[in-house]
């Protein structure tokens, strides 16, 4: 029993770990995915007349800086599995919070949120693909917690 | 705790005249020419060699150094090798003027170019010296020293190399081969309080704004002294220019039309298409004067101001990568965008930005097959090259050393006009001829398409900065805005100060 707990609290600090670090990158891929089909993005253009070297400079400072929003959205996603993984009718929500954590960030901290709502929910439910596919992988879809 | 701030908190990214001419030229409202006044002109032009010192360089110095000595209190000249004896200028022939008895002999040989090149020393009156760095930097130290209180105003016409490293290590390419960074400029007007200003036309001229910075190399802190200036290019793009041609019409870099928005005259002598003075307060300001250009500009530069690139260093991660706001916000890039846009039937529709990428695409792949074009025409030259000079020098050995005296002997006994007179009747030159001919002719092509493809991205440019300033009023922190003013103030004085 203590054993499996132990292994339950190192899976949530992994899982903690791996969204957290995954946020910016997420996030980046979302935007450039929005900004790809609407053709309104700096990386469009700068892609064309800045070194790769600025661009991959941008991102790293992005990643750093964005820590301050990633680390709790890796606890999100924790309490998220904390609350949602235990019944396997709620498992199927798994993940749920996480773009709603997006769509919550683009209303209190966008003074115009409609431009950052669909890239913020989009990298909600790209990172909960993510967390759904790390409990499928660590076996919690069959096993442990579910019943 | 308003939004912004709370963004800010969270990602922590807190950050005389003395006389005024007004010159009215017909029914046209012209800018308003200032005179004599507290501003210090530097003029540095030139080449950093005989071969990279084209004619169009020392006419753009003539011109911007005769409106510099209406408008300013004194204007210090630094060209080439000063009044140093000796070619330091290199110009091409006009296309009436090439009639050259030795041209087909020129084309086999493929000296062409230089066939229709010709060399002299430069005509620029009242040169204070040469711009060899060595001669240069103590110059420039003591008119550092001798401007304390006045406007110092730095206009710099010639070449310049990009930086593998950070955008302060650009250089400006002075005579000689030497350089000045843009971080040695920076140490070198470290000492001034006075304002600083400057006009840089070169390749890669965008690294120069980093003068305005407290730090050169990195950060958004600004000098204690009101520094800002206005390029042509970004650090990482070449300028239009630099071409031998001596027509004026030819070329037509960012003095081209900054100058010709303060003086109310273009190069040739026209009065320019309309009034830059945007506020009417009479006088055209340094800023007006960019406006002008971005707006009036059909050259392959994305020309910028210290504003400008302080806006694109300010945007913070959390908006930078976003997908920008379809709605554009009202300031004047925005109206820059709408009158370009309509210039270049591009509709003002929700899908204007994907229809002005989908235009810049098909310019690049014109752009791409002009290249290829032009590589295919170099590949079925070569060999006709090749297969003349095997005849020529089959039959004319001496024909392989132009510097000997065989080479001499049948220059001087004319055989050398008879061969390029038995040449211009061969078959295969001709055909030559006509490749080569179609191959400088892309060359106006491509040009053409280069300047084409700019426009389109100047038009995403504006857009971008209409919507980064806006960007700044609702996301700035007070510092940040403050700083933003301050270079505003400082661009928006007329070359002369007041």
């Amino acid at each position: 029993m203590i054993a499996k707990r132990r292994t339950n609290l190192l899976y949530l600090f992994l899982l903690w770990i791996l969204i957290s670090l995954l946020v910016w990158p997420t996030f980046v891929v979302a935007t450039t995915l929005f900004a790809y089909f609407s053709g309104q993005a700096w990386q469009l253009d700068a892609w064309n007349l800045i070194p790769k070297r600025d661009i991959v400079n941008q991102f790293l400072h992005g990643y750093i800086n964005s820590a301050i929003v990633a680390v709790p959205l890796g606890f999100i996603a924790v309490i998220d599995h904390t609350l949602l993984s235990r019944y396997r009718v709620t498992w199927i929500f798994g993940g749920i919070l996480l773009p709603l954590a997006g769509a919550a960030i683009a209303s209190f901290f966008y003074k115009q949120p409609e431009t950052a709502l669909p890239s913020l929910v989009l990298t909600g439910l790209l990172l909960a693909v993510v967390y759904r596919l790390a409990d499928v992988v660590a076996g919690n879809s069959r096993r442990g917690r579910l019943r | 705790m308003t939004s912004t701030n709370r963004f800010s908190h969270l990602a922590a990214t807190s950050k005389c005249v003395t006389a005024a001419l007004v010159v009215v030229v017909g029914a046209l409202s012209v800018p308003v020419v200032t005179q004599a006044s507290e501003t210090t002109a530097v003029m540095i032009g030139g080449g950093y060699d005989i071969h990279g010192s084209q004619g169009q360089i020392e006419l753009n110095v003539k011109w911007v150094q005769g409106i510099l000595e209406q408008q300013t209190a004194s204007v210090h000249t630094f060209f080439t090798d000063g009044d140093e004896a000796g070619v330091d200028v290199h110009y091409n022939l006009s296309a009436d003027q090439r009639k050259s008895a030795v041209e087909p002999l020129a084309r086999v040989f493929g000296d062409w170019v230089l066939e229709t090149r010709r060399y002299r020393e430069h005509t620029v009156a009242n040169v204070a010296g040469s711009t060899r760095r060595e001669d240069l930097e103590p110059s420039l130290r003591q008119l550092i020293d001798d401007t304390a209180d006045q406007t110092l105003l730095m206009v710099y016409n010639g070449h310049g190399s990009q930086s593998y490293s950070t955008p302060d290590h650009v250089t400006l390419n002075l005579w000689d081969n030497t350089h000045l960074t843009a971080n040695e400029l920076h140490t070198l007007i470290k000492p001034r309080q006075a304002p600083f200003k400057f006009v840089f036309t070169q390749c890669y001229s965008g690294g120069f704004h980093r003068l305005a910075y407290d730090n050169p190399s990195s950060g958004l802190e600004l000098a204690d002294s009101p520094r800002c200036g206005f390029t042509a290019e970004s650090a990482y793009r070449l300028s239009e220019g630099c071409s031998a041609s001596i027509e004026t019409d030819d070329y037509r870099d960012y003095t081209t039309y900054f100058f010709s928005a303060l003086s109310g005259y273009e190069r040739n002598g026209d009065i320019i298409s309309h009034d830059p003075d945007l506020n009417e307060d009479g006088v055209t300001s340094l800023r007006e004067a960019h406006l002008f250009t971005l707006e009036e500009a059909f050259s392959t530069d994305l020309s910028r101001s210290t504003s400008e690139d302080y806006l694109a260093r300010w945007q913070p991660w959390y908006l930078r990568w976003l997908p920008e706001q379809k709605n554009l916000p009202n300031n004047e890039y925005s109206r820059i965008f709408r009158d370009l846009a309509s210039r270049h039937d591009v509709e003002l529709t929700d899908s204007i930005v994907t229809d002005i990428r989908q235009k810049l695409a098909a310019v690049d792949s014109s752009i791409e097959d002009a290249s290829q074009q032009r590589y295919n025409l170099r590949d079925q030259a070569l060999p006709l090259q090749r297969q003349l000079q095997t005849a020529l020098v089959d039959q004319w050995p001496a024909l392989l050393g132009p510097y000997t005296g065989a080479y001499h002997d049948l220059a001087g006994s004319g055989q050398l006009l008879a061969i390029s007179n038995e040449l211009a009747q061969n078959p295969i030159y001709n055909d030559l001829k006509a490749i080569q001919d179609q191959d400088y002719a892309l060359d106006d092509t491509l040009l053409q398409l280069e300047r084409e493809a700019t426009q389109y991205q100047k038009l995403l440019r504006m857009r971008h900065l209409a919507i980064l300033k806006q960007q700044l009023a609702q996301y700035g922190s007070e510092q940040e805005k403050s700083d933003y003013q301050s270079l505003l103030s400082c661009e928006e004085t007329p070359l002369a100060a007041q």
